[in-house]
This record gives structure tokens, sequence and C-alpha cells, in this order.
């Protein structure tokens, strides 16, 4: 073929492929050495592949990360309730996205990035909708389907505008599995590194964090229970709530519906059903009773005077900033709900300050102080002045930064 | 599936998991370690991510499929038959997950004129050119391609997986991989020159545009 007549980018592209069959092939580059502008499409298709080639690889954004890893803690949760781990379609479970949406804290806060991952997450469908399960069910179907397209001798250099022309004819037996080669990257490469995960630094591992991490709450003293002072307005709210697992979130929600004196078992130990049952937030006894056995069992037995302490977890990263402010909307805005602590270092740890402070805290967090793990722990230093004393400690109970004062209004 | 792995276990579990095979991971998942399937979405979420975003083209439905792919994965590790590598499996389901998606929204143009309106519909003139532009342009003309050719220019092109490798991850034929990739690299030339011209000819008229301004 020569003169006017020139191959279409299609041909061109499948003889790069080596697609063609041979006589065709010699046909087509018989034209190529003597056809500037086949000569040029050609150059340009090979442009394309290093265009394709060029784009930078995106990360995943903090935000996607952190809602894959809610949607999987919630897994791990109906899971550790017994679920199968292909439950079928029919599986029932909350919408978790639907209570969580009229929280307070979903709402009004200024919580940089894992804001906009809780925004999405209040958006998404229950999981439950049957569209995930059948993926590759479907997805084959369809290619069943889409690659149907009637065949018509293909490998000519016939022309073709580039609507229905049928998948590559010679190789159609399909349910081939082909070996994987070593050739160009490899699907198994080098893992992707780890991210930090400032915000949720247990939210990929939802089973830890509900079995020997507890998730919210105040203290209690000798069975009554002190509670903070609670904004109801426009505290910042900073709690990462939700995020390390489907208990903290049930623990939560119910926190922000009922009374503050509502001390709940939100922790992987108690019974999941409890877990589940809490955020329909319609029996408070319900919660209320299985929660005092806990704290006194985990908690009570290893604080003195019978003390039983609940902590946070934000996962909030304080500076000295914060933590000289106005800690009301860090710790005041804690919800009540959340469960005692499994941890017989961390429970060390808070007696051991408790002792060396003589009082008991008026809020705990797990979280991080400059970037690093921290237990930031309050205690009144003048009720009167509104002034609190925040110390904090390492995961060894070190002191990370001298005590200091903080204002509580 | 692997006798080895529990040998590798340890009282330090988290250090010993990072050590642990992608197989080996599943298997534990599978039998109820609940760290397990957390470490293979470390390992791979990023990887997952450039493939949904750039098949989808869009962030949040790019979002929505990842999510949606980890959630089966984690629910279906049972049907991993171990004939493939675990990361084959995990692209498998994140790239149907996207290819699903596509269908169910499924317009597209036909003709290539209409491929490249749509395009230009979609690509906001750039006032400078960039990687940020290009980057624009691409996911735009990629977006104007039939999902199947799409996801194989994707995995081959862009994510650089060789054709055999695409091949297991699509479950068709290689021929049919490469067949793909021809034909997409085909309607893509069209798209992304004019779409190239497009900004030339917009940074020459505003160039001019300055100068005129300027004096």
């Amino acid at each position: 073929m020569t003169g006017d007549t020139h191959y279409d980018l299609e041909t061109l592209a499948e003889l790069a492929e080596g697609l063609l069959d041979d006589a065709t092939a010699q046909q087509v580059r018989d034209h190529l050495a003597i056809c500037d502008p086949c000569g040029e499409a050609l150059a340009d298709l090979a442009g394309v592949r290093e265009v394709l080639a060029a784009m930078p690889v995106p990360a995943m954004p903090l935000g996607v990360a952190l809602r894959v890893d809610k949607a999987l803690a919630a897994e791990a949760e109906r899971r550790r309730a017994g679920a199968p781990l292909d439950p079928g379609p029919a599986f029932p479970e909350p919408d978790w996205d639907r209570i969580m949406a009229d929280a307070p804290w979903e709402t009004g806060a200024p919580w940089e990035e894992p804001a906009a991952a809780g925004e999405r997450v209040a958006d998404l469908p229950p999981l439950e909708s049957p569209r995930l399960v059948p993926l590759a069910a479907t997805a084959s179907a369809d290619e069943a389907s889409l690659d149907g397209a009637p065949v018509a001798g293909a490998s000519g250099p016939a022309k073709v505008n580039g609507s229905h022309r049928p998948e590559s004819p010679a190789d159609e037996e399909s349910g081939t599995v082909v070996p994987l080669l070593a050739s160009a990257k490899r699907l198994d490469g080098p893992a992707a590194d780890e991210r930090p995960q400032t915000a949720a630094p247990e939210a990929a591992s939802a089973d830890d964090a509900s079995t020997k991490r507890p998730a919210l709450g105040v203290v209690a003293e000798d069975g009554s229970i002190v509670a903070p002072k609670r904004r109801t307005g426009s505290a910042r709210r900073r709690w990462l709530v939700s995020l390390s697992s489907v208990a903290a979130a049930a623990a939560v929600v119910a926190g922000g519906v009922t009374v503050t004196n509502t001390v709940l078992a939100g922790g992987g130990q108690s019974t999941p059903q409890h877990a589940v049952a809490a955020p329909s937030a319609s029996a408070p006894a319900e919660r209320t009773e299985p929660t005092q056995e806990t704290l006194s069992a985990d908690v009570g037995g290893q604080q003195e005077r019978g003390s039983r302490f609940v902590i946070g977890e934000s996962g909030y990263n304080y500076a000295d900033a914060e933590l000289k402010a106005n800690l009301v909307a860090y710790f005041g805005s804690m919800p009540s709900g959340g469960s005692a602590s499994g941890d017989a270092k961390l429970n060390r740890c808070i007696s051991k300050l408790v002792a060396a402070e003589k009082s008991d805290p008026i809020g705990i967090d797990r979280a991080y102080y400059n970037g690093n793990e921290a237990l930031i722990m309050l205690f009144w230093h003048n009720r009167s002045q509104d002034l609190v004393k925040v110390r904090v400690v390492s995961p060894e109970c070190k002191n990370l930064r001298k005590p200091g004062l903080a204002t509580w209004n | 599936m692997n006798p080895q792995a529990d040998n590798r276990t340890s009282p330090a579990g988290h250090v010993a998991r990072s050590a642990l095979s992608d197989a080996d991971l599943l298997h534990r998942h599978i039998n109820g370690d609940p760290q397990a399937f957390s470490e293979l979405v470390r390992r791979h979420r990023d990887r997952m991510w450039a493939v949904a975003l750039r098949t989808l083209g869009d962030a949040d439905e790019a979002a929505d499929a990842v999510q949606d792919a980890f959630v089966s994965a984690y629910r279906k590790a049972e049907s991993f038959r171990g004939e493939a590598a675990v990361t084959t499996w995990l692209h498998r389901i994140v790239v149907n997950a996207c290819l699903d998606r596509m269908r169910r929204k499924a317009v597209r143009p036909v003709a290539d004129d209409e491929l490249i309106e749509a395009a230009e519909r979609d690509t906001p003139l750039p006032d400078h050119t960039g990687d940020r532009e290009v980057s624009l342009e691409v996911s735009a003309a990629l977006r104007l391609l039939p999902p199947d050719q799409r996801a194989a220019l994707v995995l081959v092109d862009m994510m650089g997986y060789s054709v055999e490798d695409a091949a297991a991850v699509l479950e068709v034929p290689s021929g049919t991989v490469k067949s793909r990739c021809a034909r997409g690299r085909a309607k893509l030339v069209p798209i992304l020159s004019h779409l190239r011209n497009r900004s030339e000819r917009a940074r020459v008229s505003s160039a001019k545009g300055a100068r005129l301004r300027d004096g």
C-alpha cells in the first residue's frame, strides 16, 4: 500500500504489539518504510505509552486509608460476632453511617484531614448493599457479553473506525490462567511503605483496638461518675471516633445521645451483641449494667480507693501550645461512654500518676505528644480558677515533659 | 497453606507478621488472625489506589471502589485458591470493582470526534502547561475509552505490569490484553494530540494577549 492510502492507528498499534499475522505485518512494514505520516503515527503511539508510563503514582490519601480501615474494622467486628467470612448479601447490620450522622461530632468539628474521611464515610451506602458481594461474578458475566461482539476477519489491515472490533481472535480460548512471568514490574513487588497514621494509630487493626485498647470515657469515682463539664454547642470535637473499631463507634454513639452518667462497655471484651445494640440508644439500662462489672473487673481492683478510669483514645497529636490552652475542647467533649482498660501496664501507670497527684484524673487520653505516643492525664490544680494540671507520659510511664497547667473552662 | 508460617510466629506478633508472605497472611486471616488482613491492606493499598484512581479517573469513585474491593476481599478470602499470587487476586478484585462501577454508568460516546468533544468538556483549559495539566489530559482521555481497554492500559502502560500479569488479573488471554492495549492506544493518540494542541493554542493566544495588554 503506497501513495495516499495509510494504515490506521489501530493497525499500527497492533503491529507494534505483534498482533498482525506475518504477511500483513510485512505489508505494513513495507509501507512504513516509505510513508512518513504512518511513521509519525507509529511514533505517536509510542508517545502515548510514554505519557501513560510517566504519570505519577499517587499514594492513597490518608482519608481514604482511614475509610478503608473503618470499613474493615466493621467487618472484623461482624466476624467476631460470629458472622462467617462471606455471609451472603442478606446479613443484617445497623446502618452505622446514618446513626453516626446525627452525632454532634459529625457536624461541628474542625479536624483536619480525617474530617474529610468522616464526611465521606457519612455518605456511604451501608456495607450490605448487594453490589459488594458478587463483584467478580458480575464482572466476568459482563466480560463475556462485552467481548461477545460478532467476530469479523480482524487481523488484516482493514480500516476500522474503532467501534465494535472483536477482541484478538487468536487468543480467545478463555478460562486459561496465564502463569505469571518475572518480566516487568511484578504485581507482588515490594510492599508499600508504612503510612504514618497520626490520626488513628490503631485504625487498621480494629481487633487490637477493641480487645486491648479501650475506647472513650471519663473518670468514675467510687461508683459515681465525675462527669467533666461538657460543651454541648460548638466545642471542638476532636475525638477521632468510630475509626478504631465498631465497638468504639457504638460506645460513642451511646455517649452522645444519653446522659453523661452512663458508662458503657464498648470494648471487644464485652459481647458483640452489646456493641451492636448500643447505637439504637433506646434502653440505657441495658447498656449500663454490664459496664459496671467490666469496669470493676478490669480496673477497679487495680486502682486505689476503687476508682475507675476510662481512657479516651483520641489519637490526637498534642503540642505544647494546646496543652497550655483550654482543654475542655479536647477532653470536655469526650463522650462519657467507653470501656475500661484491660491493659495492665497502662493501669499501673495511671495508678502511679494518681498516687503521685493524690487525686483522680479529670480526663485521660491515649494520644500523641509531638508525634510520640503519649498518655495525657488531667488533674484538678485549682478548681475555682479552672486550672488543670497536665501530665504527659510515655507508654513506659516516663514524663515526656514537665507537668504543666492548662485551663478548663 | 504454608507450614512454615507458624514457625515464624513469635511473641512479637506484629513484627513477625510483617515478615510473612502475602499468602501466609491471607491464610492467617482465614484462620481468624484479626491483624493479618490489615497487614495485607497496608502492604498493597497504595497500588490498589493507583489502579482504581487511574481506571476510574475520579477520586471519589476510586475511594468507593477500593473500599468495596477490600471489604469484598476480606469476606471472600476463602475463595482464594492459591493458583495465583495474592496480589493478582487483590488486583482482580479491585479492577472488577472499578469495571463494575464503570459499566453501571456505561455512557460512552462512540465516534472519535465525539470522544474529542467529550474530552474537551472534561478538561479545563489550562493556564500553563505542566505535569498537572498533562495528568488531567491523560485522565480525561482515559475516561473516554471503553472500560476493558482502559483497565488494560492502566495495568500495562501505567502500572508497568507485564502483559502476562495483566492477563492474570483480568482473567483473559494475553493476546486479548495486547489487543485491548493496542486499540486503546490507537484511540488515545488523536485525543491526546488534540488536547495538547489545544493547550498550545491557548498558551500562544494568552501570551499574545499578555503582550497586547502589557504594551
